[in-house]
């Protein structure tokens, strides 16, 4: 099932201090002597270094998120020629914790008629598919929590896990309008898991293997340039996955409220806003993984730091488009999964396919000669769906000119002047 | 974990389900247990396939082939059907529920009773 | 979980998760709330999840994930929502002590003939059989030379040489691969058929729920 745990060098050193066990690699108990537990506890260990490592992770993760909140909010102000946040300490730096206080410092209101249990537990089931998926991402060569040989099922798996968790939200409100603003956001999860589960069809194809550190290992020539399509689709599958803008019709201030998280105050609205922020950082990472060839890189920089450095400019992009696009209507939202981005994904697989049956085990020059097909086929198909399945920049509702709204007729005027 | 305990635990889901199935009144509990005894099969399915000498490795001698070890795992494919036909199965059977709601107004199996005695 | 394998810590895994799925399952038959019970179904679901992982099936227990709890229970959850208003809930029928007694009846008789019947057991003939042993696990290597056709089910497999780099495709380190295989060969049909089953039932659904004008 891919490396042993016991290869990494930090857990066999808590492994091997903590437990009797008589594996080759923890020769002599480590320098604790000969072990901490007795004799049948090896799952106690095992238990203990394991949460450990994935406290650790997940606590990285959280503060990268409190760096982000900052970041996205000083971005959005450039990108809006304002300033953004420059009060509390140098350029603004300290506002994410000034956000976490004031939230802590908020009444937690809970609905009279509320599930009470159902209620409370929605923002925690919120939070732990987006930190689930932290477990698989190769952060460098040999950084991983787990190489599943699943590892992209995985992924798409436990996305799916977060309409769960919308859902308790809508009921626990016991909120009509909660819930019809829940039941949208599920039903844009849903729609947009499709084309992401079959954009990564293809990068399965040419990698040969689900498991994320086979992926990046077969990108000689990153993804992104050799399934351009795959990309685009799973770029916008993932930011309508996190519902991020312009896909947020669950959380902005449209006509039902705030959607699901219309009752909640204080810090379970804060983890609601927090899952948010760590899901995308979380798809950045899964995007620089698969597609970026995260983590290789010139040799003067450690692996991990140029993970880190490829994730910059991705959640740049997705701040960027935040800030550039318009929000769109909950039919436009759904039409362009269905009648765009499957299309597009499955046009992507079928050309995959034959590709990767022409070049099994593609060398550097056959990626590079797979990329410029990919690329021609990215141009011609987005064109071709767009303009037979596209409605226009904008889609409004068409209204002949007589039918819009009724002229004003001021009292007094002649009878026969025309409408 | 040895087949013996796995299945005991398959037989024991496949018991509440069955008893979910029988003793509930509500169409869409019955529904739930009906998912629970699928879950138990499936479970029943891959530790057979996990547990058991494959049928390509039981003659004398023992020759592994490619086939034998794709086919070991005929116990996983069984179960990827039936999650599929489960899918199916809900999905329609949670339309005929809604269809009657709205044409009863209740989805108590006690009550609709139209076509007995 | 190679360094772990057969250890206690899969026995207690195993046991920890099979207590939260029959314990979950309890609460689905006995609540009388029915959202809370739909939520213990999928508790129930990932509980069972993590039973295939033991169980060597990791592609299906993600596949368990992302069709049942990630579908399934979101469907069942949608269809209570849109007939709420039922005071009566989960509440049993008249049959309740006779499906009591039929079920732990049937449940007996399972346990029963499993304990008492002679399966043949995998990890034994691997203890006993190198070539197995390296198909199982981990490292083999397909042997062309005395394959007695040039069709993929005739190459055989045997354990790579000392010191050689086999390739690793255990029966149960790639099942993703076999399944795949499966799919393509030996179960074309029941895929095929499987595809017509999905559409028919999608276009089932839709046909039934069309509504018509003057119905709510």
């Amino acid at each position: 099932m891919g490396p042993n745990f016991l290869d990494n060098a930090f857990f066999r050193n808590i492994y091997c201090n903590l437990s009797e066990s008589d594996d080759v690699r923890c020769s002599g108990g480590g320098w604790l002597g000969d072990g901490l537990l007795p004799g049948g506890f090896e799952w106690l260990a095992f238990l203990i270094t394991a949460i450990l490592m994935a406290a650790i992770l997940i606590t990285l993760v959280l503060n990268a998120s409190l760096v982000f909140i900052w970041a996205e909010r000083r971005l959005l102000g450039r990108f809006q020629s304002r300033i953004g946040p420059n009060r509390w300490g140098p350029y603004g730096s300290l506002t994410p914790i000034a956000d976490a206080v004031k939230t802590l410092f908020k009444e937690d209101i809970v609905p009279a008629a509320a599930d009470r249990w159902v209620f409370n537990a929605a923002p925690v089931i919120m939070m732990v598919p987006s930190l689930m998926v932290l477990a698989v991402i190769p952060w460098g060569t040999g950084t991983f929590l787990a190489d599943l040989n699943v590892g992209i099922l995985f992924i798409i798996a436990i996305t799916s896990l977060s309409t769960f968790a919308i859902v308790m939200a809508g009921w626990g409100s016991q909120n009509r309008y909660a819930m019809f603003g829940a039941m949208r956001a599920v039903a844009l999860l849903i729609s947009y898991e499709i084309p992401m589960a079959i954009s990564l069809l293809g990068v399965l194809m040419i990698a040969g293997s689900l498991s994320l550190v086979s992926v990046v290992e077969a990108q000689n020539v990153p993804f992104i340039l050799v399934q351009p399509l795959g990309f685009l689709v799973f770029f916008i599958a993932s930011v309508a996955e996190i519902n991020r803008a312009p896909f947020d019709v669950a959380e902005a201030e449209s006509e039902l409220g705030s959607g699901y998280h219309t009752d909640y105050s204080g810090m379970k609205f804060g983890l609601f806003i927090n899952a948010e922020f760590t899901a995308t950082i979380l798809s950045s990472a899964v995007i620089v993984a698969v597609f970026l060839a995260g983590g290789r890189g010139w040799g003067f920089l450690p692996s991990q730091a140029w993970f880190i450095l490829k994730m910059v400019p991705v959640l740049f992009f997705i701040v960027w488009t935040r800030a550039s696009w318009p929000r769109l209507r909950i039919d436009q939202i759904l039409s362009l999964a269905w009648k765009g981005l499957i299309i597009l994904a499955f046009i992507n697989v079928a050309v995959s396919a034959i590709l990767s049956f022409i070049w099994p085990a593609p060398s550097t020059s056959e990626l590079w000669l797979m990329a410029a097909i990919n690329f021609g086929v990215l141009i011609v198909s987005v064109f071709a769906i767009s303009s037979w399945f596209g409605s226009g920049p904008v889609s409004t509702p068409r209204m002949s000119h007589d039918e819009a709204l009724p002229r004003p007729r001021p009292a007094g005027l002649s009878a026969g002047g025309d409408s | 974990m040895t087949l013996e305990n796995v299945l005991l635990v398959s037989s024991v889901l496949f018991a509440i389900g069955l008893y979910g199935a029988l003793a509930k009144s509500n169409a869409i509990m019955i529904l739930m247990s009906i998912e629970i005894m699928f879950n138990a099969v499936n479970i029943a399915a891959i530790a057979f396939s996990r547990f058991t000498v494959p049928a390509g490795l039981t003659d004398t001698p023992i020759t592994v082939t490619q086939q034998a070890v794709q086919r070991a795992l005929t116990g996983q494919m069984l179960s990827v059907f039936v999650i599929t036909a489960a899918a199916a199965e809900v999905a329609l059977g949670l339309a005929l529920v809604i269809v009657v709601y709205r044409q009863r107004g209740t989805v108590d199996v006690t009550d609709l009773t139209e076509m007995s005695g | 979980m190679n360094g772990v394998e057969g250890s206690s810590v899969t026995d207690v895994a195993f046991w920890v998760v099979s207590a939260i799925a029959i314990a979950a399952s309890i609460m689905v038959v006995t609540l009388r709330d029915i959202f809370r019970a739909a939520l213990f179904l999928a508790l129930s679901f990932l509980a069972v999840a993590g039973l295939y992982i033991l169980l060597r099936a990791e592609f299906l227990a993600v596949v368990q994930i992302l069709v049942y709890v990630g579908a399934i229970s979101i469907l069942i959850v949608f269809a209570i929502v849109l007939v709420r208003d039922m005071p009566g809930g989960g509440k049993d029928n008249h049959l309740k002590v006779v499906a009591a007694t039929v079920a732990a009846l049937l449940g007996a008789l399972a346990i029963f003939v499993s304990y008492n019947s002679d399966f043949t057991n995998l990890d034994a003939l691997e203890s006993s059989n190198a070539d197995v042993a390296a198909a199982l696990t981990g490292t083999y290597d397909l042997d062309a030379s005395n394959a007695v056709g040039d069709e993929y089910e005739d190459q055989i497999a045997v354990a790579p040489p000392e010191g050689a780099e086999g390739t690793e495709i255990g029966i149960f380190s790639n099942s993703t691969g076999s399944i795949g295989g499966l799919f393509i060969r030996d179960f074309v049909l029941p895929f095929e058929a499987v595809s017509v089953l999905l559409l028919a039932a999608m276009i089932g659904a839709l046909a039934l729920l069309r509504q018509r004008g003057e119905e709510s």
